[in-house]
């Protein structure tokens, strides 16, 4: 073995450095691969495995059942298709609106109006309150004796109860409309602030609009920030989801593929635990999801080098 | 600044008037969000449940209370238990040291291995920086239910021992830590070098004081997401309730038992730790946060 005084000057600092990184990464890499790798690899192996109650022994074996049944709950029964529709819902509400208008509130907030320090703050306030709350507060809104009750009454129309039904899944896109500009807000603001003054400046001395301003000027300069957004919100776009847990657990109309996961995986909610079956779900998911955000990236890049 | 309130003044009338709609627009916006928080309120301080019952059929629950009392911020201490089988103080000790564990393993971890990956390049680190990238865009959906098995198979469930999966490689904000540590320039580590300083005095007094005003709102943003959390509890930690588990598993009882006003109080108590760190930070997180393009 060679001892560390045999070593030149720079084999130690490169030992020294070496250790140095390893001090740092060796935990966080063995947490990593323990509950991501093995975890990922584990739900793989689950989707082909179910356990063997036919001869009451309860030991796993392999089985192609249970992409069997997604099949036909996709294809025949139409369940899951359902709830894939839900879950392009929800996508598309945060995509399209979500996302368009918390651009839109950040600019204005970047161009300081009035009062943005205050409209800023307020707009993250949904996000400070566990949704838990905040889905009871609007519950207790829509529900008899509240304040759509009340209205409702001024207008001399008969209450319904918006929660039970199709009209449940309307109520929970609003609720991620109204309540989900905040994170977003938060990006895109520092991305902004972030922008050089004096291009902005030189913009204002050609003339342009401030809607010229938007879209020429500050989108083009922001854009790593938005399509990285739009990247990272489409290689999760099927666990776009609502705080159905809270608001609709029991309302089949309205579930998404995240909820259906987290019910089946940990049997909270509205379906009794089935891990194998979850995994085969997500399996499949991820085969459909996979190809798209490849294809995503790719378009946003051409996009960006344009 | 002085530059961006000159270019205000010298909006053209059609400006004006844009920036006027937009004023309105947010300004209704704000209405709306405050509005939640202020009924919230007001069902919190309503003198009992009779009082909301006759609030309920008058169609008047959005409304000032006919008795006003601030006894539902006091009962809740008291009465929580009775309903959930654990006390509101058990579950502000359980929020406070499961919400700093987490939320400070994951975004120190974070930081750490930002700082790393962004100034001791070499082939390994560029290695585990497209791991992140792949991990961030590989669309796995699978997890959970193995994940579960795994927990319960560790022991993990209902143990404290859980937060050690917080120390993660790639945490929530990791694009987010990775940017500010690009934003510093690697001559500070060169320039430390050479007065003699070694890699943890580099790391900790030169390089970390500079990033701290940035990456502390995130993790104020991970400590208000983690205060949060009742999904998690329900499944990993029931044992150790958070006040956010509590007001969901009351909020599923609550219009049965009678206890409204007093869960409402709940609720606005469980708010002010975070509303609290909110405020103080805010300048910081609206102004400091950014996030850069995905390279590789």
């Amino acid at each position: 073995m060679v001892g560390l005084s045999s070593l030149s000057q720079k084999q130690k600092n490169k030992l020294r450095r070496a250790m140095f990184e390893a001090s740092i990464l060796i935990l966080p890499m063995a947490v990593f691969v323990v509950f991501w790798i093995y975890a990922n690899l584990d739900s793989f192996l689950l989707a082909f495995q179910k356990e063997d109650y036919v001869s009451g022994s309860k030991e796993l074996m392999f089985t192609l059942d249970n992409f069997k049944t997604v099949y036909r709950e996709l294809f025949k029964d139409k369940i899951l298709l359902g709830y894939f529709k839900n879950t392009v819902l929800f996508f598309a509400v945060a995509l399209f609106i979500n996302l368009p208008v918390s651009i839109l509130m950040s600019y204005f907030i970047y161009k300081k109006i009035r009062m943005y320090k205050f409209f800023r703050v307020v707009a993250y306030l949904p996000n400070i309150i566990t949704s838990a709350a905040l889905v009871v507060l609007y519950k207790y809104t829509f529900m008899a004796g509240g304040p759509y009750d009340a209205i409702l009454a001024k207008f001399g129309k008969e209450f319904t109860d918006l929660f039970t039904g199709s009209s449940a899944l309307t109520m929970l896109l609003i609720f991620n409309v109204m309540f989900g500009f905040g994170p977003n807000m938060v990006v895109l603001g520092g991305a902004m602030n972030g922008i050089s003054q004096e291009c902005l400046e030189a913009g204002e001395i050609d003339g342009c609009t401030w809607f010229k301003e938007l879209t020429l000027l500050i989108l083009p300069m922001i854009w790593p920030t938005i399509s990285t957004i739009i990247i990272l919100g489409f290689a999760g776009f099927m666990s776009s989801t609502g705080p159905i847990l809270a608001m609709t657990a029991n309302n089949p109309e309205t579930f998404s593929l995240s909820y259906v996961l987290y019910s089946y995986a940990t049997g909270i909610g509205y379906f009794g635990q089935n891990i194998y079956y979850a995994s085969a779900v997500g399996l499949t998911m991820t085969a459909v999801a996979f190809p798209l955000v490849v294809l995503l990236r790719k378009l946003l890049n051409r996009i960006q080098e344009d | 600044m002085a530059t961006r309130n000159f270019s205000m003044k010298r909006k053209a009338p059609s400006q004006k008037i844009v920036f006027s709609f937009a004023f309105v627009l947010m300004a209704l916006y704000t209405l709306l969000i405050l509005f939640f928080f202020v009924y919230g309120f007001l069902i919190s301080v309503k003198g009992s449940q009779l009082d909301v019952n006759d609030d309920i059929v008058s169609k008047t629950l959005f409304s000032l209370p006919k008795h006003f009392s601030l006894k539902n911020y006091v009962t809740c201490f008291v009465d929580w238990e009775k309903y959930t089988n654990f006390s509101y103080l058990t579950m502000v000790w359980n929020s406070c040291w499961r919400t700093f564990a987490s939320a400070f393993l994951s975004w120190f971890s974070t930081a750490l291995v930002c700082y790393i990956l962004v100034h001791y390049k070499s082939k390994f680190t560029e290695f585990l920086y497209f791991v992140g990238l792949l991990v961030a865009m590989l669309p796995l959906y699978g997890g959970q239910g193995a994940t579960y098995r795994l927990y319960k198979n560790l022991n993990l469930m209902n143990n404290p021992m859980i937060n050690i999966c917080s120390i993660t490689l790639y945490g929530a904000y990791f694009f987010y830590m990775y940017a500010f540590w690009k934003s510093i320039s690697h001559s500070y580590i060169e320039a430390a070098s050479i007065d003699g300083a070694g890699d943890y005095q580099t790391l900790f007094r030169v390089m970390l004081p500079q990033v701290l005003p940035s990456i502390t709102a995130l993790f104020i943003m991970q400590f208000i997401t983690a205060w949060n959390d009742y999904e998690s509890t329900a499944v990993y930690m029931p044992e150790f309730p958070n006040l956010s588990y509590g007001i969901y598993v009351l909020s599923e009882r609550s219009i049965y038992i009678g206890i409204i006003p007093m869960y409402f109080a709940g609720v606005m108590l469980a708010l002010l730790p975070v509303l609290t760190l909110f405020l103080i930070f805010q300048n910081s997180i609206m102004e400091k946060v950014y996030l850069g393009g995905l390279k590789g």
